[in-house]
């Protein structure tokens, strides 16, 4: 009868459906998994541990800002174990090489007793990479992770590797001591999905700090979930759709980024040199689709995008003099810029 | 050939169905709000055009085309700005917080990819016990209230108006006959012999008799003028006596309209009056006899004056002229003739004109009258009103 004969396409549909809840319901899981993992190391800063597990599961690279001695490490080294993927850190210092990072060719001898080169890999041959402080690293040991951050592979004389999915590099960075660093270029800079500020614990905070790690007992994350899961998540996210509100409000926000544009707000006018890149928008839609998978749709709505806007912004923007002899930040900027887009929506 | 191809045709997805039904309810629901809300912009400007045509009366066929056309463009409008399934569904996001659901899915509608499918049954999910009414509820929108709040304003303008005018004409035609009085008795009058005065006198009694035509057919301006002169003589015939300009021989004032005779007293009177020929003033003084064709003419000054007191004042303005000398008498004949014709009862018929006249007065102020034939009831009872 016609209208009732169902194709092979709708019964596979039909089946997919269901296997895309329940992917959904393992990521929403693994993520309140991970959210109380870190939650017993990583005390309190919701929003930024919110904010890297979305970065995270959309297999982006993570910049964090912070004092020293607020846990970024602890942060991003808990997501490692709780994930139970291939952790490495490293510490970047003036001195360090390309090839610390990449790794290099060792000639090494045979059990024939014959010698060859042999590619010994760095430690950015991993799932979470932490570059501690990597804007203490010299330009052109920075640039080494530019290649590994956008291509997810390594050239070593000649020879490409490729790195391992999922792969996301934690940045962090002192805004204080910039003695002796090499600010990150804009470039590589906008490689980076979000970047993230640690603050200050707060009183009650700073107390529970205090009772887990001046103990007997040293907290550690309980391993859980794998790389076959992180990928499938990391797949799913991608599939999400995104409604054409949201779409057209990423649209919006990325040209009020911009200074020449007709509808920047009146600070970007006065304070922004350069706008964000579709970089920019990538990242936002991305996190958009993350966070409407989390709240248990699959669709991003406009209300995910406002709030990935931030983390996803504040980095991308260049200020001009009076925005920096003004002092004014970037953070204050991008609010301004969604404040305008959502009043003239 | 065609009927394998139309097999393999995928059906279309109950969820797209129950989702476009949704939908298609809302849309509907929106249209009856705009279309309410456009009618009563609509009938508010249908309802000022009628009050501008009833005080503009010049105006009322332009103002009912516009009104006509202002409705039809009110409901093609209401057709027209009924929005599409894609902003009904952001409007019913928007309301019910459903987070670009409704949207999404709108626009996925026919997708076979299975996340498409989810957001389809989630939009369905959300809509199905949801009431359209309580998403769109039954608002008019400011523009339909200030464009009825303008019609209440033009209709009690329109109202005002309307009693303005009535006031006014009435005031006017008042003022009229007081200014014309004014200006007949501020009027120095040279003194008269008796001769003069029978001449004049004479001379007016031969132009009443030879034009009764022109006294008696009367074009409707006159007939309202006069009217509103007999408004006035009946208004005036209520004040008390004593605004005379003279006093006559027996301390009763002449010439003035206060002391003109009630009719019913007139009538008794008037075959001595008409023989009399005392006229209204009574001032003819011993003239002798005023006419040669009166039947009891010839008396004496004294009892014309008398007479005269007694009756007062005949016709008002009109037998102003009359009133120095005997020719009055004819006028004064005519009239009463003609009030004898039509009212058995002068008296009573006063008194009930005058009941009447106040109660078609205060039906008109309570608007119990159509607009359209206020003027018509006020002509109608000047027609009728009492003569003296």
């Amino acid at each position: 009868v016609k209208g009732t004969v169902l194709s092979n396409q709708d019964i596979n549909a039909a089946t997919s459906a269901a296997e895309i809840e329940a992917r959904a319901e393992t990521f929403r899981e693994c993520f309140h998994y991970l959210e109380a993992e870190i939650a017993r190391v990583f005390v309190g800063q919701r929003d930024l541990v919110n904010h890297l597990l979305i970065g995270f599961f959309c297999q982006g690279h993570l910049l964090i800002e912070g004092l020293p001695g607020l846990g970024k490490t602890s942060l991003v080294r808990t997501l490692g174990e709780a994930l139970n993927l291939r952790f490495s850190r490293i510490q970047c210092t003036p001195d360090l090489m390309p090839a610390d990072v990449t790794g290099t060719n060792l000639l090494a001898e045979t059990s024939d007793g014959l010698r060859e080169f042999s590619f010994q890999r760095g430690p950015i041959f991993a799932n979470i990479v932490l570059a501690d402080e990597l804007n203490r690293a010299t330009p052109r040991t920075q640039a080494a992770f530019l290649e590994a951050m956008q291509e997810c592979r390594v050239t070593v004389f000649g020879t490409t590797h490729r790195l391992e999915e999922p792969f996301s590099v934690f940045a962090t960075q002192n805004p204080i001591e910039m003695e002796g660093t090499y600010p990150l270029p804009e470039a590589q800079l906008d490689r980076f999905f979000f970047k993230l500020t640690v603050r200050a614990p707060a009183g009650d905070e700073l107390a529970e700090i205090l009772n887990r790690t001046t103990g007997a007992d040293r907290v550690h994350a309980t391993p859980r979930f794998g790389i076959e899961t992180v990928r499938s998540m990391a797949d799913l996210v991608r599939r999400i759709k995104v409604s054409e509100p949201a779409m057209r409000l990423v649209q919006r926000i990325l040209e009020a980024t911009h200074p020449e544009s007709p509808s920047a707000p009146a600070i970007v006018k006065k304070y922004v040199r350069y706008g964000a890149s579709p970089r920019a928008a990538q990242a936002m839609t991305l996190a958009a689709k993350a966070l409407a998978l989390l709240a248990g749709r699959y669709h991003a709505a406009s209300d995910d995008v406002r709030q990935v806007a931030l983390p996803a912004l504040n980095h991308r923007l260049i200020r001009n003099f009076h925005g920096e002899m003004e002092a004014v930040s970037t953070d204050a900027i991008v609010r301004g810029i969604v404040e305008a887009v959502g009043r003239d929506s | 050939m065609r009927r394998q191809a139309e097999n393999t045709v995928p059906a279309a997805d109950p969820d797209d169905v129950t989702l476009s039904r949704h939908l298609t309810r809302a849309r509907r629901r929106v249209r009856l709000i705009l279309s309410a809300r456009y009618l009563v912009v609509a009938m508010s400007l249908v309802v000022a055009a009628v009050a501008v045509a009833i005080v503009w009366p010049m105006m009322g066929a332009a103002a009912a085309w516009a009104a006509l056309v202002a409705g039809v463009l009110a409901v093609a409008s209401a057709c027209l700005r009924t929005p599409d399934v894609r902003e009904i569904a952001a409007t019913v996001d928007g309301r019910l917080h459903r987070a670009d659901a409704t949207v999404t899915a709108a626009a996925l509608r026919g997708n076979r990819d299975p996340i498409a499918r989810l957001i389809v049954r989630d939009a369905i999910a959300g809509l199905t016990n949801e009431r359209m009414a309580s998403v769109f509820p039954f608002e008019l929108g400011r523009p339909a209230i200030v464009a009825a709040a303008a019609t209440v304003v033009c209709i009690v303008v329109a109202a005002g108006v309307t009693e303005w005018r009535a006031t006014e004409s009435t005031a006017s035609g008042g003022m009229r006959i007081a200014s014309r009085e004014d200006q007949t008795s501020s009027r120095p009058r040279p003194p008269q012999t008796g001769q003069e005065q029978a001449t004049q006198s004479d001379s007016i009694t031969a132009a009443a008799q030879s034009a009764p035509a022109t006294t008696r057919v009367e074009t409707d301006a006159t007939r309202r003028t006069d009217s509103s002169q007999r408004e006035t003589d009946l208004a005036q015939s209520e004040r008390p006596t004593g605004l005379a300009t003279a006093p006559s021989g027996d301390d009763r004032p002449r010439g003035s309209r206060g002391d003109r005779p009630l009719p019913s007293q007139a009538r008794p009177d008037l075959g001595r009056t008409s023989s009399s020929g005392s006229g209204t003033s009574g001032t003819a003084g011993s003239g002798g006899p005023s006419s040669a064709s009166r039947p009891d003419a010839g008396q004496t000054g004294a009892s014309l004056r008398a007479q005269t007191a007694r009756t007062g004042p005949v016709g008002g303005v009109r037998l102003e002229d009359g009133s120095e000398g005997a020719g009055g008498v004819q006028q004064g004949r005519l009239r009463a003739d003609t009030m004898r014709a039509t009212v058995p009862s002068a008296a009573n018929y006063r008194q009930s004109y005058r009941a009447a006249r106040t109660h078609v007065d205060a039906a008109i102020a309570r608007d119990e009258v159509p607009l359209s034939r206020r003027t018509y009831v006020r002509d109608y009872f000047l027609a009728i009103a009492p003569r003296d």
